[in-house]
């Protein structure tokens, strides 16, 4: 357990380093930045759970979860920040407001109460057994009203999160959508096994923080390969401009050549329409005609723009 | 020191999978690939140290050592491909084969000799703390030809790595080349500190995992930022071509405008050169010369038309 723990806090860790590293690069990422203060704050998280793993006291015990559970609400509070900007998402105001007041008032309970908001009353220290290592638990007094209502408040930030992912996937970004609502579910599942060990009295360890680790190491995979597709995509935007400035610079060549070559023939018809006129009377309509239409010529091809010396894209 | 080794375990594994995930994305990027497997190999480097700190006898240890010279190895021949695919160095072959065969010569003398290539004879192993936790470590031997045949090898590996690193600073890309040579530095240093540890028979434990997690950790970062070097360089590619393309189509426009507007005169005079009968003998060589202009105009307008009929980047040459 001990090994476990300590790799995924330094998964954590190292995930939180990574982000913040792309994240803090001009121009600032604020997404990437969530996401590493979130991982940080899962590694702190993971620290708490092993001093909760190390307590010799049922008081310690009980000082440890609510030092674990301040860390959940403030990753609860990323996740609400962070869910809407890597969902690209507008959570109504009103849904905003509600979950924001939920956890501020979580928050001062679980500081309040005497014993945090995990346990409705003193919980019995005992010691346990994981493959042969020894870690101390706690029996906790039955659910009351207030740890109902924060479990209700995490199930529906996360079902909210899991909204977002299903918008996600039917916006067409499946990939992301997937990677998203399967990481929440497993959140989900983990904090649910939890509620449920504590309240029958089972006997192995907590395992919420590896559902959050394994959310987590989803989400800096799927925001890593976020990145290649973005540059992808870009690459391919590139080339599709390169393409249709190529396309424009044949045509510009083929216009050029024409302002090249138009004045020869123009000399030509200019000259034998002169010829032509020397011979004939003036009152021969038709060649005014034609020679106005020379005339006519020659203005556009003076008002051609000039094209000659232009590159196409390097 | 359990939790340490384990948090550094865990780093390695979280950055190996990122690195996979970047690297096996379609196209496939080798470079990173490379990075992925090393910090793979040097999950397990550190998970053998945890194994040897658990030994109950210098025999145990000693075997621990063995695969932890084997992950090392590996460590190694990922570092000899990464290294020159990260910053672009083509090294010669040569000296790519050298580094090649002296690997393999290592690897396989690891697996045959009686206790690996880090101990010269049976180790005796030293029970020792590190902040209350009991941990087995072993009394360092005198070095045999096969340590300072391993040791200088390590060397090679540095020297060519620190040549990498220095053509990159040169080539302009100082912060990627500096990175890699702190990175290395400080590898270096602690690979140092353990061997002061053997010689002056220190039971303190090894410190050289931890340079090599700062390495990667480092590496990592690196070649994080260069995405979004890359992809910021991508951004601006994109707005100058957008620009250019733009620019481009305004001439084109003006230009296909006054081109368009050749074609009312240009019908008129093909259309009366037609008709028009010579009255002399001169007439008909000046009407002959005069058509022959008018088809030459006709031809050049239709030019442009052709070539944007055809496939873009074809075009050039039809119009050259």
């Amino acid at each position: 357990m001990m090994a476990l723990l300590w790799a995924s806090f330094g998964m954590s860790l190292g995930a939180a380093v990574l982000h913040a590293a792309l994240g803090l690069r001009r121009p600032i990422n604020r997404t990437y930045l969530l996401f590493a203060a979130l991982m940080g704050l899962v590694a702190v998280f993971l620290v708490q759970q092993w001093d909760f793993y190390n307590a010799s006291t049922s008081e310690a015990a009980v000082e440890a979860t609510r030092r674990r559970l301040l860390v959940n609400q403030l990753i609860l509070g990323i996740l609400l920040v962070f869910i809407p900007a890597y969902t690209k998402i507008a959570i109504p105001r009103g849904v905003k407001i509600v979950f924001w007041a939920g956890l501020a008032i979580s928050i001062v309970a679980n500081l309040a109460a005497p014993y945090g908001l995990w346990y409705s009353g003193p919980p019995e220290l005992v010691t346990r057994e994981f493959r042969g290592q020894p870690y101390s638990n706690v029996i906790a007094p039955p659910l009351e009203l207030p740890q109902i209502a924060f479990a209700l408040f995490v199930t529906s930030l996360l079902m909210l999160a899991i909204w977002c992912a299903v918008t996600v996937f039917r916006r067409g970004e499946r990939q992301r959508g997937l990677a998203l609502g399967i990481a929440l579910a497993l959140v989900l599942v983990h904090e649910l096994v939890d509620v449920v060990q504590d309240h029958v009295g089972g006997a192995w360890p907590y395992i919420a923080e590896y559902g959050v680790v394994t959310w987590g190491l989803i989400m800096s995979v799927q925001l890593a390969h976020d990145f290649r597709v973005q540059a992808h995509e870009l690459g391919r935007a590139i080339d599709r401009l390169d393409e249709q400035s190529s396309h424009l610079q044949a045509m510009l060549d083929a216009l050029g050549t024409l302002e090249k070559n138009m004045h020869a023939p123009i000399d030509t018809l200019e000259t034998g329409m002169a010829a032509l006129a020397g011979g004939v009377g003036t009152c021969d309509m038709e060649l005014q005609r034609l020679q106005r239409a020379v005339v006519r010529l020659r203005e556009f091809s003076r008002s051609m723009p000039v094209i000659g010396g232009r590159d196409g894209v390097t | 020191m359990s939790s340490f080794l384990w948090a550094m375990i865990g780093l390695a594994i979280g950055a190996a999978v990122l690195h996979y995930a970047l690297g096996l994305t379609r196209p496939l990027d080798r470079t990173y690939l490379w990075f992925a497997s090393i910090m793979a190999l040097l999950a397990a480097f550190v998970y053998f140290e945890w194994e040897a700190y658990r030994g109950a006898t210098g025999t145990e240890v000693a075997e621990s050592l063995r695969y932890q010279v084997m992950a090392a190895h590996g460590f190694v021949a990922f570092i000899l491909v990464f290294v020159p695919s990260y910053a672009k160095v083509q090294v010669p072959r040569r000296i790519m084969a050298v580094f090649w065969i002296g690997l393999a010569v290592l690897f396989v003398a690891n697996l045959v000799l009686p206790y690996g290539i880090w101990c010269a004879r049976e180790p005796a192993l030293v029970i020792s703390t590190f902040r209350g936790e009991p941990f087995s470590t072993i009394a360092s031997t005198p070095l045999s030809p096969w340590q300072y045949a391993h040791t200088l090898y390590l060397v090679g590996v540095f020297a060519l790595t620190f040549t990498c690193a220095l053509v990159l600073v040169r080539r302009g890309e100082r912060q990627r080349g500096a990175i890699l040579a702190i990175a290395l530095v400080i590898v270096i240093v602690h690979h140092l500190i353990d061997v002061i540890r053997d010689a002056v028979g220190g039971t303190w434990p090894y410190v050289a995992e931890l340079g090599l997690v700062t390495w990667g950790l480092l590496m990592s970062i690196q070649l994080a930022i260069d995405f979004r070097v890359t992809e910021q360089q991508l951004q601006v590619t994109l707005h100058r071509a957008e620009q250019h393309a733009a620019e481009l189509a305004n001439i084109v426009d003006a230009t296909l405008r006054v081109r368009d507007k050749l074609n009312t005169p240009l019908q008129t005079l093909e259309l009366g050169l037609a008709m028009r009968e010579a009255e002399s003998s001169d007439d008909v060589q000046t009407l002959s010369r005069l058509r022959r202009a008018v088809v030459e105009l006709a031809d050049l307008g239709r030019l442009v038309e052709h070539d944007a009929a055809y496939p873009p980047n074809t075009a050039p040459e039809r119009a050259a």
